[in-house]
């Protein structure tokens, strides 16, 4: 699988001809973000992962479409989001799946995430399922929640400070991301971009 | 075992579901909406001057509104070819003979009493109720319960109604609130004193008449404080109807620690647009539960709301619904949440088959004020062939701290293992989906009271029969 | 007269060959234990015979006078044969009691009152010591492994097939349970002259069975064919001392 990395523009409009891991890295020192991305599908036998990691800093207003277009059989597409929100931060969400009717035997599924670090955040996510086949397999999670205080106490119990303690569940929260992902060129983009 | 004339008795139940009675039938009345009609209505109804202003006041924000521009089209909607007002007595020159063989063969597969049958396809206007009915009437009055219709509360009951009426629900929420508040008729008007506890569903169908199931059905319930009742409106019989837009209006208040469940069977005859505004407002400790289940109609739109204004107030929405034959059931839920601690679930499960589309439509809205709420949604969707469709569309908005929200949707088919498995025991493809459909539905199913949870899974056994490939 | 005849059966997967030239014959009332190693072909076998659409199947495989390969589960069923599947799939929101009543619905002419229905259940679940409880609950959904096994049983009690056909039955059950599954087979030994055949690894259920014949599969065939003793001489040597001769 390639891995094609998608930065310095707004809006990105792709066929996939091979499987392709596309990765987005959100600019951690952005005030103001908008991006797009849109997949179409119109090769069979490409599986592709969109997979979109963004620390989103203090303040900073966020603005993010995905939309995977299923045209021709057997395509599949893994859209994921992994956010993590520090104080006053703004995330608008919008994902949607396709799938035509002749598109039978897709795969599609999108997950979102949000860790909220932070106060006075604002999250809205509207993940969108369009589905007109039915020998498909298509869902969307979304979840956003602070960290669990359980963790919280468990670590400061342990002799971390609060805001340390914050960071190393943070990172745990991109780890598990990190680890779900094989292949070496994009494992050190993402390493990267973490620390 | 299956009946020669089955197939062909569900062909006609699946096609012509959406035919129209003939115009002649019914004595002719003034088609479209003007003030006359409207202040014909508030005459006929002897009302207070009052809503009489209001109906009027509400047809100037009808006209001005516009249609809603998100969701299926509502293009087809002739405001002009509807009659808004239909007197009992012009229901009861309908005669049984009129009314289409398919509708009577399906009541006849239900097993559908006469007397109700003749009440469900609109030829007589009063159900005579059974003794049931006026035994709980006796209960009820000895609780100081109020149930009764909505015309009977303004007359009787004139400053509750007044207090509550059209406050939760303006009537320029939208533009088919505005038409219901404007032309509204019929529906229910229930008012549970604080602490009391009604341990029998409270069953509109025994209540409602012609004219009360008319196309403006207008209810309104108070539980007051600490009080607890469950309110059950529909039927899973087919309910024929010649008017093609059916637009209501619900409004509940769930005062400080009461418990209110309001449970909905819909199955409108294929040619009607069921176009329907429910809303909850629910106090603190409050609880509020909708279950819904929608199975007929060309086109529902329904989404069932919850107003979480105080501290620990719970909404909760459990949905059922199946389109068939190119009808559109779009519906879902809306959480606000407005105070803090406050938390809801939604659950909402479709069935898509012979060219039905199903489209989940959600709100989860968790204000700055309401810190520490939590809201869980699923939508499970499942769809039976390459000619049916279903679509998701959730909105959630989050800035409540500490705020814990889930999300989850998925579509499937029927697993063809399941399939195998269960005809391997000997049962047929329709008997073995038809199972698999019960199956996938019966966690809401199990919320029904029983009548209507028996009622509907020998509905959907009905309508697989015919559907199933 | 035989009940199944199988003749020279061919089956491959995803046109992968697994089985190859099986003759196998069961008659009225006998009963066959099938033996083998891991991917030998034992369970293809058994879903071959009930009609898994997943297998292409040449050959022929008749059951009385009807030729299967050409008829559906359902159909395959109807004529009486049952499958205890191995891997058992769970099916939330099925009711039980309502799935069973329908499956005695379709298998026999005689239709019972709701009473005498209750009663033939109650009876049959005694035989496998099933609480009445399990009727409320969701076919499978939830259960344990033991109790999987159990419900695949119950519906065999309730189905009465001619021909049984049990996928390692015996796999994960303690040792009551498996006595409890032996008594409800020469139940409808007894009752309905029923014929069986048996997947098995192992020889403890044939305590509880009279057996007839002994077939040893391996690599897609039938390699060995004996009587009782066969299923003690492979336990005492293993399969591999029988794969070399």
């Amino acid at each position: 699988m390639q891995t094609v990395l998608l930065e310095n523009q707004e809006s990105f409009i792709l066929e996939p001809e091979q499987d392709t891991l596309y990765l987005v890295l959100l600019d951690k020192e952005a005030d103001l973000g908008k991006i797009k991305v849109d997949l179409s599908f119109n090769k069979s036998e490409v599986n592709c992962r969109l997979l979109f990691l963004g620390r989103l800093k203090s303040k900073s207003n966020w603005q993010i479409e995905s939309n995977s277009r299923h045209f021709v059989p057997k395509t599949s597409c893994l859209t994921e989001f992994y956010l993590s929100q520090a104080d006053e931060s703004r995330v608008d969400y919008f994902g949607q799946i396709y799938i035509g009717q002749k598109a039978s035997q897709t795969k599609s599924f999108l997950k979102e995430q949000s860790l909220v670090l932070g106060k006075a955040v604002f999250n809205r996510s509207r993940p969108i399922l369009e589905i007109f086949n039915n020998k498909v397999k298509a869902s969307h999670s979304a979840s956003s929640s602070r960290i669990s205080e359980t963790d919280l106490f468990y670590l400061m119990s342990r002799g971390f400070e609060k805001n340390e303690a914050e960071k190393i569940l943070e990172e745990a929260f991109f780890n598990k991301v990190f680890d779900s992902v094989k292949v070496e060129e994009a494992r050190e983009l993402i390493k990267g971009y973490l620390c | 075992m299956r009946q020669p004339s089955l197939k062909k008795l569900n062909d006609a139940y699946a096609e012509k579901f959406g035919f129209s009675m003939p115009e002649k039938s019914v004595l002719s009345f003034d088609f479209g909406l003007s003030e006359k009609v409207i202040e014909d209505i508030s005459n006929s109804k002897k009302e207070p001057k009052w809503m009489k202003d209001f109906r009027l006041e509400s047809l100037q924000i009808f006209r001005q509104k516009p249609m809603p521009t998100w969701g299926p089209s509502l293009e087809e909607i002739d405001f002009e070819q509807i009659r808004y007002f239909i007197k009992d007595t012009d229901v009861e020159k309908k005669t049984w003979d009129e009314v289409p063989k398919e509708i009577k063969d399906t009541f006849d597969r239900l097993g559908v009493l006469q007397a109700e049958r003749e009440f469900l396809a609109g030829v007589k206007a009063q159900y005579n109720s059974e003794v049931a009915y006026s035994s709980l009437q006796a209960e009820l009055d000895e609780q100081g319960v109020i149930f009764c219709s909505m015309e009977e509360a303004l007359q009787k009951h004139s400053d509750l109604f007044k207090e509550y009426f059209a406050k939760l629900i303006p009537a320029a929420d939208n533009k088919f609130a505005a038409l219901n508040s404007a032309a509204w008729s019929g529906g229910s008007f229930v008012y549970i004193p604080p602490n009391t506890h009604v341990k029998r569903p409270l069953q509109s169908y025994f209540r409602i008449n012609a004219a009360r199931m008319g196309q403006f059905e207008r209810t309104l319930i108070i539980a007051d404080e600490g009080s607890s009742a469950h309110y059950v409106e529909g039927c899973t019989a087919p309910v024929y109807s010649e008017y093609s837009l059916h637009s209501a209006v619900v409004e509940v208040f769930v005062k400080k620690d009461a418990r209110f469940r309001y449970t909905t069977i819909q199955n409108w005859s294929g040619n009607i647009y069921n176009l329907v505004t429910k809303r909850a407002k629910v106090f603190q400790n409050g609880v509020m539960e909708w279950v819904d289940g929608n199975l007929g109609a060309k086109m529902t739109m329904k989404y069932p709301s919850c107003y979480l204004v105080e501290e620990g107030a719970y909404g909760e929405m459990l949905s059922i619904a199946y389109a068939k034959n190119h009808q559109i059931q779009d519906t879902g839920a809306k959480m606000l949440h407005l105070a803090k601690n406050t938390s809801s679930k939604i659950i909402a499960k479709s069935v898509s088959i012979a060219g039905g589309q199903s489209n989940y439509r959600g709100l989860v809205f968790i204000s700055k004020a309401a810190k520490n709420s939590k809201s869980k949604v699923e939508c499970d969707a499942l769809i039976l062939d390459d000619q049916s469709a279903t679509c998701t569309y959730p909105d959630m908005k989050i800035s409540g701290e500490n705020a814990v929200v889930e999300h989850e949707a998925s579509v499937s088919e029927i697993e063809e293992e399941k399939l195998y498995y269960l005809m391997s025991r000997g049962l047929d493809k329709t008997e073995a989906m038809t199972l698999l459909v019960a199956g996938f539905i019966e966690p809401i199913v199990k919320e029904l009271p029983l009548e209507y949870a028996v009622e509907l899974n020998r509905l959907i056994e009905l309508e697989m029969e015919g559907s199933v490939g | 007269m035989s009940v199944l005849k199988i003749k020279n059966l061919q089956v491959s997967l995803n046109k992968k060959n697994i089985l190859d030239k099986i003759d196998l014959s069961i008659k009225n009332g006998e009963t066959h234990i099938l033996m083998g190693q891991n991917g030998a072909g034992k369970s293809t076998l058994a879903q071959s015979i009930m009609g898994n659409p997943n297998y292409s199947v040449k050959g022929e495989i008749s059951f009385d006078t009807h030729s299967l390969l050409e008829l559906d589960p359902q159909q395959r069923a109807a004529l009486g044969i049952f499958l205890s599947f191995q891997q058992i799939l769970e099916i939330p929101g099925v009711k039980i009691y309502d799935y069973l009543k329908l499956l005695h619905k379709k298998s026999h002419e005689k239709k019972l009152t709701p009473m005498k229905f209750k009663a033939f259940l109650k009876e049959r679940m005694e035989i496998l010591s099933f609480n009445e409880e399990f009727l409320k609950r969701s076919l499978n959904h939830g259960f344990s492994g033991g109790e999987k096994k159990k419900m695949e049983v119950l519906q065999m009690l309730v189905l009465e097939p001619k021909l049984i056909i049990l996928d390692e039955i015996d796999s994960g059950l303690d040792i009551d349970a498996i006595e409890a599954v032996a008594k409800a087979v020469n139940f409808l030994k007894k009752e309905k002259k029923s014929s069986v055949l048996l997947i098995t690894h192992y020889s403890r259920i044939l305590n509880f069975l009279s057996v007839d014949h002994v077939h040893l599969l391996s690599k897609g065939k039938i390699v060995k064919d004996g009587d009782g003793l066969l299923v003690k001489q492979i336990e005492a040597k293993g399969f591999a001392a029988f794969l070399k001769e």
